[in-house]
């Protein structure tokens, strides 16, 4: 088993979700500077240690730019626009005052310390929670996440997954319409080209789709296992109850006069439902999946690292610890146990087998059209 | 051929009008679903402005998360529902494509005053294709970009509900033909693309203003009063520029490429025959 | 190897120095820092009912929390109802997701967790009245209003109380200093207890309403369950500019108030002063609870830096080519 573990295999990637859902609970739960930017922090070494060499993995810089941005953007309203002037004044901006049309908006003014560290906090947090989902879209391939989708999204998975592999192929297409051109020696005016470049792609890429619609028919594609009629209605049942359940509590959580039970408790009861009438649904589809990825211990090992630190923050409450205080001026703490937990959730740069550090084998191209949609519908 | 699609999706309408394919047949069942699902994602948006927090409410700021983790539950479902009487081949086909396609065109605009290329062939799929096919494409589409892109983020399930939106409108304006088609599908276009900003703006609004400035949503305030600060948030942060830059781009595009494209999109349903039905015989000896 | 080792090594020690120094310039705000704008001074801050025609008088009731009735002089000027506490030398909290209110002074209640606003049966009341007059509930947020030179603000802690008898502070508003007539108080500052006008509930739009919009129990808690647009303690911003006049009949939609907030607040015996000023030692106003130290952000900020290097390490690793790769 360690032998396994060792060599280099790309990891589950609903674990490698799992675990960056978790962290993401658990930085939404605080609005610690310390601990959101040990967040960022654990989620950008796993993602050094562990991003696999694909070219939709190098895109975690940007995340943590727009992190960056957003911070930014939070912190500059602030000082331009803060509310209130109550606070450790830092300095003051000149005043503009707007017309009354824009509600007597203030421009500038004095500038507190509190207003500028509240903003800080905020922004971190919501970085935070940015980056995690970029540290899970850098390490889980987006083709193999398709795989795994629940059986009654089957059709519409295989819609995304043929839409992933023929977008650039549309590009390709486009660059062998304008090559045709030039040679052809066709002068375009400059009016039509864009016609001349967008009728042939599409024609070309709607050709594409009937005969790719007649490979998949060819093979046998969307037959549907026989259920009884009951366990149908069941499923419509349990989802239109769950629909109605999530809209039911939607307007109960933002409603006041609403009673407390029609909030969130029927929120969370029509999610539920709505999920089971899904995986009901999901019956009809007879689907099998080729070479399916192996669930071993280290993806057991990532899922529970980013479980544990949700957990822990989320059960930890509300306490001054996790948000610190502005108003006396406080300096922000390290709580224990948060902070370990956050630690043991950079566990997974380490559990996780290493990453595949050559272009798998299974890129080379297939000689003819026919086996080219037999791999797209293959990997569906 | 598959037993399960052998009814046909397609319908020619009536004689005379152009004929309209419905790759995606919406029953009363779907029909109630979407309509749930769209109250609930209504308010899942605009929470800003119909949040009034109750005694006690401590979780503030915990609404936009819960909604945000239910939200992709919701399209997730609605999306299962319309898929479960089976789609067949060929429009699995045809949506993958006119995914790809809308996806492909995305990077195109991206960064440039708001030119988004996405919406104009989702408008015009829509109108060919039915409301269900338009609703199903919309999310497929953002769905395949961002993950071509690498753009999933917390954003990515707004985004495809916003244009799953968009593509069933689409699929409901009322027929029409040549010229009159073609402006109908470009003032929808424009409204469209502004009330899509527009929403997204108003879910995004308190995570960029975040609280305590003057511009920030108040939570438990009038309509009007958050109203009128988000529409200030909206004029300062200049996203009206993009929301405008967006509704051009959706005229011009329809405008110029509409007629060429309809015309492309029903000649290839023609051909798929979407609307062929199956009939078996026995074999005669 | 070695040598690679070493500079990575040099790299991380830098960054990890170069991140503590940035943690603790940023964090530097703190009031210990010499040259911030501290706010203002305690020192001036003098016990009992105001000397001074101009300066507001605090006072404080603990009731049920146990520490007595405070009574302070705020010197002037004061700015605010939060002002006036500061310069009072009483210190306060307010909610961490809304500003302007107050959920703690002087660190108590404890269990208030103070990220939002207090549930409405355990949250500090604001009371108003003229020296020498009665108290009544105020209609605006501490921060909402500038009190009037020479009058009384109070603070009374409502544990459990329904929204009609919320106890205002248990002594009476001071008298008059000797041949200065009292200053009245703005007729829409206050629910007067003879009036049955409800307040103001769902604020028109204020420019300010962001930062010192919701009410330090300053609007009248409506009924659990019976609040529409943001009653109750919560957000139910008042604006000093407005003429929502809390004489004039509001609309039949608007939440029901109370009609008796409380009025005068009896005189005590004197065996309850007796107790109430040993009640009163115990508490220290100026306390302000577990301010933190440098130490705990200069050891996250050494972690997070830790971490950020191992980063940097590893992303520069993977750049090198991987020994045993193929061709």
């Amino acid at each position: 088993m360690s032998r396994a573990r060792r060599l280099p295999r790309p990891l589950h990637p609903v674990a490698w979700w799992v675990w960056a859902l978790g962290l993401a609970v658990a930085a939404s739960r605080t609005t610690n500077p310390l601990l959101t930017g040990l967040v960022i922090a654990v989620a950008a070494v796993v993602v050094a240690r562990r991003r696999p060499d694909a070219p939709w993995a190098a895109g975690f810089r940007m995340f943590l730019v727009l992190g960056l941005t957003v911070v930014a953007i939070r912190v500059v309203l602030r000082a331009l626009l803060d509310g209130s002037a109550d606070g450790h004044v830092l300095f003051t901006l000149p005043e503009v005052p707007l017309p009354e049309a824009a509600a007597g908006i203030r421009l500038g003014g004095p500038v507190t310390a509190e207003g500028l560290l509240a903003a800080l906090y905020d922004g971190l947090r919501l970085a935070a929670l940015i980056v995690c989902f970029g540290a899970a879209s850098s390490l889980a391939d987006p083709k193999r996440l398709l795989k795994h989708l629940p059986g009654a999204l089957h059709e519409l998975g295989v819609a995304a997954t043929v839409a992933v592999a023929v977008a650039p192929q549309v590009v390709v297409s486009a660059g062998r319409v304008r090559r045709a051109h030039r040679l052809r020696g066709a002068t375009v005016h400059r009016r039509h080209v864009l016609r001349a470049l967008a009728f042939p792609v599409l024609e070309d890429a709607l050709e594409r789709s009937v005969a790719l619609a007649a490979a998949m028919d060819a093979r046998g594609y969307g037959r549907r296992a026989a259920v009884p009629a009951s366990w149908r209605r069941a499923t419509a049942v349990c989802t239109l109850a769950g629909l109605a359940g999530i809209c039911v509590g939607t307007y109960g959580t933002l409603d006041a006069t609403a009673p407390r039970a029609l909030g969130l408790p029927v929120l969370a009861a029509g999610a539920a439902l709505a999920a089971a009438g899904l995986l009901l649904a999901g019956r009809r589809v007879r689907r099998s999946i080729y070479r399916p990825e192996p669930w071993l211990a280290p993806e057991w090992g990532v899922a529970a690292c980013g479980v544990l630190a949700a957990a822990v923050l989320v059960t930890s409450g509300a306490t001054d610890a996790l948000h610190p205080p502005l108003q006396p001026l406080t300096w922000p703490s390290l709580p224990p146990g948060p902070t370990v937990a956050l630690l043991v959730a950079a566990a997974p740069g380490w559990i996780a087998p290493p990453p595949e550090r050559t272009p798998a084998p299974a890129d080379t191209a297939p000689a003819t059209p026919a086996g080219r949609r037999a791999r797209e519908v293959a990997a569906a | 051929m598959s037993a399960g699609a052998g009814a046909g999706p397609g319908t020619p309408a009536r004689h005379g009008a152009a004929p309209r394919w419905r790759l995606v047949r919406l029953t009363p069942r779907r029909t109630a679903a979407l309509a749930l699902a769209s109250a609930a994602g209504v308010a899942m948006f605009a929470w800003p402005l119909l949040l009034t927090p109750p005694e006690g409410f401590a979780h503030v700021t915990d609404a936009p998360f819960a909604f945000a983790l239910i939200l992709p539950l919701l399209v997730v479902v609605v999306a299962a529902e319309l898929a479960e009487g089976g789609i067949d081949a060929k429009a699995v086909a045809m949506l993958g494509v006119c995914a790809a396609i809308g996806a492909a065109l995305r990077p195109l605009g991206a960064g440039a005053a708001g030119i988004e290329t996405v919406f104009f062939l989702l408008v015009l799929a829509g109108r060919v294709y039915g409301p269900g096919f338009g609703y199903v494409l919309g999310a497929t589409t953002l769905f395949a970009s961002a993950l071509l892109t690498a753009g999933v983020g917390p954003w990515l399930p707004f985004q495809m509900a916003a244009a799953a939106w968009v593509g069933l409108g689409a699929g409901l304006l009322p027929p029409a033909r040549g010229r009159a088609e073609v402006l109908l599908l470009a003032a929808y276009g424009a409204l469209s693309a502004l009330a899509y900003g527009f929403f997204m703006n108003l879910w995004f609004w308190p995570f960029t203003a975040g609280e305590g400035t003057q511009l920030s949503y108040v939570p438990g305030d009038a309509v009007l009063a958050n109203l009128h600060r988000f529409v200030m948030f909206t004029i300062a942060t200049s996203s009206l520029g993009w929301d405008l830059g967006r509704a051009i781009t959706n005229v011009v595009a329809i405008t110029v490429l509409g007629p060429g494209v309809l015309a492309a999109l029903r000649r290839a349903a023609r051909r798929a025959s979407f609307d062929a039905r199956t009939r078996f015989a026995p074999a005669d000896a | 190897m070695t040598r690679a080792r070493r500079r990575t090594a040099a790299a991380a020690a830098r960054a990890r120095a170069a991140l503590v120094a940035v943690a603790v310039a940023a964090l530097g705000v703190s009031p210990a820092v010499p040259g911030l704008p501290a706010p203002a001074p305690a020192a001036a801050a003098t016990d009992g009912p105001c000397t001074d025609p101009d300066g507001v008088t605090v006072v404080v009731d603990f009731q049920q929390l146990g520490g007595g009735v405070h009574v302070r002089c705020a010197p002037p000027p004061v700015t605010s109802g939060f002002d006036a506490l500061q310069r009072a030398g009483i210190s306060y909290r307010t909610a961490l997701t809304q500003p302007g209110f107050l959920c703690r002074i002087a660190d108590r209640p404890e269990d208030d967790p103070c990220v939002t606003t207090s549930p409405a049966d355990a949250y500090w009341s604001y009371w108003l009245a003229p020296r020498g007059g009665t108290w009544c509930y105020s209609n605006f947020g501490a921060g909402n209003r500038v009190p009037p030179p020479g009058t009384v603000e109070g603070w009374s802690f409502a544990l459990d109380a329904a929204a009609t008898s919320v106890p205002p502070p248990s002594v009476a508003p001071p008298p008059p200093l000797p041949g200065v007539p009292p200053t009245p108080l703005p007729a829409r500052d206050c629910t007067t207890p003879t009036s049955s006008a409800p307040p103001p509930t769902t604020g028109p739009a204020a420019p300010d309403a962001g930062g010192a919009g919701a009410a330090g129990g300053g609007a009248a808690p409506a009924a659990p369950g019976t609040a529409s647009g943001g009653g109750g303690p919560g957000p139910a911003p008042g604006t000093p500019g407005t003429t929502t006049a809390g004489a004039t009949p509001a609309p039949a939609t608007t939440t029901t108030a109370p009609t008796a907030p409380g009025g005068t607040g009896a005189p005590a015996a004197p065996g309850d002063s007796r107790a109430r000023d040993a009640a009163a030692a115990t508490v220290d106003l100026g306390e302000t609870g577990d301010t933190g130290s440098p130490v705990a952000v200069a050891a996250g900020a050494g972690l997070v830096a830790t971490l950020g290097a191992a980063a940097l390490v590893a992303a520069r690793a993977r750049r090198r080519p991987a020994p045993g790769a193929g061709p």
